[in-house]
């Protein structure tokens, strides 16, 4: 995929594995790298913009005997995949444009 | 690359942004590692899935640029001179009279090691070899003897096996004496080699001083 059109899509996608279940950030990468790739260089500074932005909190589980950050979805992450997918009918009609004036 | 290394350089190259955010980023990339090896990784195979710890840090100065806040700096101080390299060359051809002999000194001292660690190894392959000839040649003598005086056969056939079971042990000593000098001629090329790039390394981020700059949306200062 298109790395721009990546970059918009990526922020959805962390917030969708996050609306699954409370998950981590090893986790995470994992469940969103089947769809798109991603590394945890590209997920930290989304994870951090996320928090930062209320959208996501942390809370923190003991797990072989360290601490693992796991991540909760909030209210106005929610809202934010909402959007998302409230925004699908108008990038379909973008496509279709495209589409059509490529085979105009 | 351990662990510890990989954060240890982490920690250096985000040593401009602020002390709480280093800590939080290592203790992001120290999870993903642990989590790594419960999955079954190695330490190292963990360490080398993630990106080198220089461009992790790269793509978050870089981020904290776009993001329009204030953020620092790297900038590279040129190297402090001592002197122009005509100078360092008239001082070494001055001092060549001490320091020429010096190396030569430790210049020797090591091909001497070098030599008797070949000597030795040799040496046992011949004395081997030689353990090897004389058990063949007493089983030579000890079979016509077996008609005449069995005793005296089987008293050489003995001495044969003797001769062999020496050859194999001066063999063996050879061998792993060969096998040392590769194993720390290695280690020590490696542990040199390690100590120069750290010094390196080193040098290079006592060079970099970093400045607290506030840039607006267009990039710029």
């Amino acid at each position: 995929m298109d790395t721009q059109l990546k970059k918009g899509v990526i922020e959805v996608c962390v917030l969708a594995a996050i609306a699954r279940h409370d998950s981590y950030g090893y986790q995470i990468v994992k469940d969103v790298s089947e769809y798109i790739e991603t590394s945890e260089s590209t997920l930290y500074p989304i994870l951090k913009r996320l928090e930062a932005a209320g959208n996501i909190s942390t809370y923190s589980v003991e797990h072989n005997g360290r601490l693992r950050k796991y991540y909760k979805i909030q209210k106005s992450g929610l809202d934010k995949i909402d959007e998302f997918l409230e925004s699908w009918p108008e990038v379909q009609k973008i496509f279709e444009f495209i589409r059509e004036g490529r085979h105009a | 690359m351990r662990k510890d290394e990989f954060l240890q350089q982490l920690a250096n190259y985000l040593q401009a942004l602020p002390y709480s955010e280093q800590q939080s980023t290592i203790d992001f990339y120290s999870e993903q590692i642990a989590d790594r090896i419960d999955d079954g990784m190695s330490e190292e195979e963990a360490v080398a899935s993630l990106e080198h710890p220089r461009d992790i840090a790269d793509n978050l100065l870089s981020l904290r640029d776009e993001q329009n806040l204030e953020f620092y700096v790297a900038e590279e101080n040129p190297t402090p001179k001592t002197g122009s390299i005509a100078l360092l060359i008239i001082v070494l051809v001055l001092t060549c009279w001490i320091w020429i002999p010096i190396l030569l000194f430790v210049f020797s001292c090591i091909v001497g090691i070098y030599l008797s660690l070949l000597a030795i190894i040799l040496g046992a392959l011949a004395i081997s070899l030689a353990l090897v000839i004389g058990g063949v040649a007493a089983l030579v003598i000890a079979a016509p003897l077996f008609m005449s005086s069995p005793l005296a056969a089987i008293s050489h056939i003995g001495l044969a096996l003797g001769l062999f079971g020496l050859a194999i042990f001066a063999f063996l000593i050879s061998y792993f004496l060969a096998k040392f000098t590769v194993w720390a001629t290695k280690g020590i090329v490696i542990s040199i080699a390690h100590y120069f790039e750290r010094r390196r390394d080193k040098k290079r981020s006592q060079n970099i001083s970093y400045k607290k700059v506030q840039i607006n949306n267009w990039g710029e200062r």
